[in-house]
This record gives C-alpha cells, structure tokens and sequence, in this order.
C-alpha cells in the first residue's frame, strides 16, 4: 500500500528543471533510499515531497490526497524532516527542541500539556537521550544533536520521516548508530523512511528500495542489488568502482577506485636508514 | 544618595530571585511558569515606579508624598501644596509611566527582531527604522513647517522607512532576512547622511534640541502620546504573544519552522510589521534610546531560556523597569538640567550585560 504517490513531477528554478517527470511510490513502511551525485535534484524532490517548494508540473498525493489541498499544520502531522542542519543561534534546551516537535499538534494559544510531554519524554527514551533532557542543544556533540533530531521528529508522531544526508558529519560509529535507530523505528513503529545518502554502502546496506537520480530525473529504482550495479555508478556519478556482495550483510558493496592508487603497503621501497 | 541605591537595588532584585531560583530541573516553559514571572516583574514595575515618583528637582517632602500615595492621590491633609501636587501628578506620573511604556516597547522588539533574524545583535533599530524617524523629527525641529509636529513627522519617517525597507527586500514571493538586513543597514546608512547634513546646516538652538532626540528624550511626553504609545505596545504585544510559539520555531530556522507546520512568510510579516510599529511609535515620542532593546532581550535570555512566550513578557516588563530607572537617573543627576537618557542605559546598561554575560560563562 503506497502513502506517497509523487506523479510527474517537475520543478524548475528560474528557467532551469531542477526534477523532471519523477513518478514512484512510498510504500507504507518501507525504508527508501534516494542517491545520486551532487546537484541531481535530490534535496528538492524531499522538499516537493513534503510541500515546503511546489511543483511546477504533477502533484504529490499522500494517502490518497493531494498535497495542494493540504495546510503545513496537517502535513507536519504527518511528514518530518531530519536534515543536517547544525547550528542554532538561541541556546533551546534538548527538552524545548524535541517538544517542538508538538507544534503541529498543538494551536497557537496552547502551552504543551501532559500528552505532549509523556510523548516528548517517549521520543527521548527511544532515541537514548532522556539524559540530555536539561542541556542545551549547542552543547550536544554531532551524534548526540542528530539523535534530538530524530526525537524532535518522532514527536511530531508522524507517519513519515524523511531523512537529508542526515550522517554527513558523522563518523562511522554514529552513522551506523544512527541507521541502526531508524531501521528500528521502520521496524517496529512501521515508519515509512525515505532517506537522501551520499554513501552508496550505507544506503545498500539499510535500504529496501533505491532510487537513483541523475539529472533530475530517475535513473532507475529497485532493490539494492538492482540499483547498485558498477554500470549504473558509472553512468550516474560518471565514476569507476568495483561492486561485490558482501558477505557478511549479502548487500552490494562498492569499492572506489583510483586511477592515482598509493603503492602498496607490502610493495613500498624500504626508506634508507 | 541612599535612595539611588534603594532604586537600583529594587532594579537588581528581580535578576537575584530568578538567578537564584533557576532550578536545573525541568527548566521547560509552562502557563503557571510565565504567570508567575510575570507577575514577579508587573510587581517591581510598580515598585521602582512607585518609588521614583520620590525623585525630582523640586524638593518636596518625602513623607508628605507617601502620604498622598497611600490616600490614593487625595491631595488634602497631607502637606502638599497644588504645585507639589500638580509636579507629582502632571510632570513626575506621566513622565515615569511615559518611561514604562517606552522601554517596554524597545524591549519587546527587540525580543522580536533577534529571534525572526536569528541575530543575537540585532535591536528596534537594525531596520532603519530609527534613522528614517530621525530625519522626520530632525526636519520639524529645524524647519518647524511641518503640521505633525516633532512626533508626528518622526511617526510618518518611520512608516516612510518600514514600506521602504520591506518594499527592497521583498522578492516575488517571499522576504528574506540577510536581504532584510542588508536593506536595513543601508536605508540606515543613508538616514545617517541625511541627519549629519541636517545637524551641520543646523542653527545653535536647533541643535541642542536636535542632539538631546537623537540621544533619546523622554520629556516630550504628553497624555494622548502616552495613552497612544500605550495602545500599540499592547496591542503589539498581544500580536506578538498569540504567535510567540512559532517564533520559537523560527529561531531555530525558518526550515524547521515550515516543517514544523507553521506558515513561515505570513508569521515574518505579522510579527515584523508588529515589532516595526512598536519600534516607529517608540521613537517617534521619545527619540533614539538606545541599548534597551538590545540588552534587556538578552538578560532575560540569560535569566529565563530562549523561549518566547516567557521571553516576550518578561523583556516588556523588566525594560519597562530600567527605562523607568535610567530616566530618574537622567532627570536627576546633574539636576536641575537633564541628561539624554540614552547616556545612562548605555552607560549602566553595558557593564552590567558584560557582568551577565561573564556569570553566565
């Protein structure tokens, strides 16, 4: 059953297409990976995704209607948005952050009740950041920050999250931490995720569908195995990688090769003493 | 001298309680929370005004005062004379209320500017406003051909601005904040030009007048101008309160405030006309006073967090006490001649935000 329906779409900034006759589904609870190089229209299409730019051509259906017809207030009951963002001016405590994450729910007059916290104090305990309630978030180090995030986002209690190279700056253990959250909540709070990576592995390696762009248009969609091929890398990213299967994941795995490789640990020449 | 003390000692103590009493603890916002500051700060507003009703030039007897006060302004038996009594109700009660209500204003968008433009140095004047004010009230003071007088010519310079600031920054669709303030900084820059030609074209007598507005002068106050200055901060501040929650949203950014659901360019444009309207009417009564919208948004951050529907009142309330105290200083210390209040909020108001800034530290 699909919650999004993106129906050719197309957008154009000025008298450039930045996204060109896009059409797929979201399936509820799926985990989508959307890749392809810098400039191929993927933040835009996350951002038509969930109304903040409008498309020129085509429309955005989610269950069924027609995000024209839809306010912000209701499409952030049901969309949130994890993106890379770092740096807050305000010092906001983690738990103001994260009860932000009511302000769909809530009207303009309204202070946050007693649902509003046991949901917030819910989202800090599934993202393990119940700890940091009191700190202020320009005191969180990267991996702590985007973990409020994601708490900032499950408190909106949406039905889909969608993520904007959310581990750009994370290191291996935090990206991995992180995906691993999300694959949780996808798993057993059957969010849907739609997730934007420059990291191919990270995408094969988490991902039920990808789509790849190029250009602003889709190059192709399918299971990893399908999308992650060395031909369409090099036709997208115009890059030549090794792909294998890995064989402790069974995903596609690619390898980056360098027409300039450093010699050889075992083959370089002794330095003379 | 004692009372002084007494003044700014009233002034200080709000800061004390609530430095004290911030609890590490579930420090989030609640209804109960702001009612209870609030009222903490409504208190010391009366309090300091109350007690500067006390100061003035004309030495009239401290006990006599206290006794019109209690008999609730019932001049008869308690030694005061018509003149003491006129002083009290017609040139000291209007004065300070006048001061209340001018640094509440200041304090209020400057709380509003900061958080819209994501700009911790951003004040009521960062848009021009103020610059286009001042060539209004500057030209009535030197030419005198203008039928609006002083404050009304200010007020028409400030609209002047306002249009003319978000009508540069305003493209297609929406209004963007740097273009915002670049537009502001340069209608700034040339108001500048503009008060420098006429300050130096200007006669001896006209420039005394001229340099006391431009360094902020709380003595143009009459009732109607007070009873309208009041208006618009009231008015503003329900505005501003009834959309203070998505301000919040909006200092984080304006992305996360649209994914958050709120309607980020409409809210600009309410809140910024808001706070500009505020900022126009301020200053067109009472001239250029600086620092207050500045540090006072700031102390309360320090004291109470980021959140606006806290910070919103809590600005209004305590600027209103230190524009009420800075001006009993202003009117009193090399009396019987005033200073611009302008000098004392500068002058006290940026040691004690560096005392805040470094506890805080």
């Amino acid at each position: 059953m699909s919650v999004v329906t993106v129906e050719q779409i197309g957008f154009r900034y000025n008298s450039h297409w930045v996204l060109k006759d896009i059409s797929f589904d979201i399936r509820k609870g799926e985990f989508l990976g959307i890749i392809g190089p810098n400039g191929s229209g993927k933040t835009t299409l996350l951002k038509v995704i969930n109304g903040i730019l409008k498309p020129e051509e085509g429309e955005i259906r989610i269950n069924g209607i027609s995000s024209k017809k839809m306010k912000r207030a209701a499409m952030a009951k049901l969309i949130a948005v994890v993106a890379q963002d770092f740096h807050m001016t305000f010092p906001f405590s983690v738990h103001e952050v994260v009860l932000m994450g009511r302000a769909p729910h809530l009207n303009k007059w309204r202070f946050e009740g007693e649902t509003d916290f046991h949901i917030a104090h819910e989202a800090l305990e599934m993202t393990d950041t119940l700890h940091l309630i009191n700190r202020s978030v320009s005191a969180l180090s990267g991996g702590e920050y985007q973990r409020v995030m994601i708490a900032r986002a499950l408190a909106q209690q949406p039905q889909i999250m969608l993520l904007d190279e959310p581990t750009a700056f994370l290191d291996i253990k935090h990206q991995v931490d992180f995906f691993d959250l999300i694959k949780k909540l996808n798993m057993n709070q059957e969010l849907t995720v739609v997730t934007i990576t420059h990291d191919i592995n990270l995408a094969a390696l988490y991902c039920d569908r990808i789509i790849m762009l190029r250009d602003g248009r889709m190059q192709c969609e399918g299971n990893p195995d399908d999308v992650v091929t060395k031909e369409n890398i090099m036709k997208v990213y115009e890059t030549a990688v090794a792909v294998d299967k890995s064989l402790e994941t069974g995903r596609p795995r690619i390898t980056l090769l360098s027409s300039h490789p450093s010699k050889e640990a075992g083959a370089s020449p002794a330095l003379p003493r | 001298m004692l009372k002084y003390f007494l003044l700014f000692f009233v002034l200080l103590l709000p800061v004390l309680i609530l430095s004290g009493k911030k609890s590490k603890i579930n420090r989030v916002v609640t209804a109960g929370r702001v009612a209870g500051v609030g009222s903490l700060l409504l208190a010391v507003v009366f309090i300091v005004a109350l007690t500067s009703l006390f100061f003035g030039s004309s030495d009239i007897d401290a006990s006599s005062i206290f006794q019109w006060l209690i008999s609730g302004g019932n001049g008869a038996g308690t030694g005061l004379s018509d003149t003491d009594e006129t002083i009290l109700f017609s040139i000291r009660l209007p004065r300070i209320i006048f001061a209340g209500i001018v640094g509440g204003a200041l304090a209020a968008a400057g709380v509003v500017f900061q958080g819209l433009l994501r700009n911790p140095l951003a004040d009521p004047y960062i848009l021009g406003i103020s610059g286009g004010a001042a060539v209004g009230a500057l030209t009535a003071l030197m030419l005198g051909i203008l039928p609006l007088g002083v404050s009304g010519s200010a007020f028409l310079g400030a609209i002047v601005t306002i249009v003319l600031v978000y009508g540069i920054a305003k493209t297609k669709n929406e209004l963007q904040s740097t273009t915002l303030l670049l537009a502001g900084v340069i209608v700034n820059a040339f108001f500048s030009a503009v008060i420098m030609f006429l300050i130096s074209t200007a006669s001896d007598k006209s420039l005394h007048n001229a340099m006391f507005w431009l360094m902020g002068d709380l003595s143009l106050a009459e009732w109607r101008e007070i009873a309208l200055a009041g208006l618009f901060l009231i008015l503003g501040f329900l505005i501003i309160f009834t959309y203070a929650r998505h301000l919040n949203l909006m200092a984080i950014s304006e992305e996360t405030a649209k994914q958050l659901g709120v309607n980020v360019e409409q809210t600009k444009i309410i809140l910024l006309l808001a706070a500009s309207l505020i900022t126009g009417v301020a200053v067109s009564v009472s001239g250029i006073i600086g620092f207050v919208g500045l540090i006072v948004p700031h102390m309360m951050r320090i004291l109470l967090g980021s959140d606006h529907r806290m910070l919103l009142p809590a600005s209004i309330l305590f600027g209103s006490s230190f524009l009420i105290v800075a001006d009993t200083f202003a009117r009193n210390l090399i009396a019987p001649a005033e200073l611009p209040v302008g000098v004392i909020t500068a002058l006290c108001g940026a040691p004690y935000f560096i005392y805040l800034l470094r506890r805080k530290a």
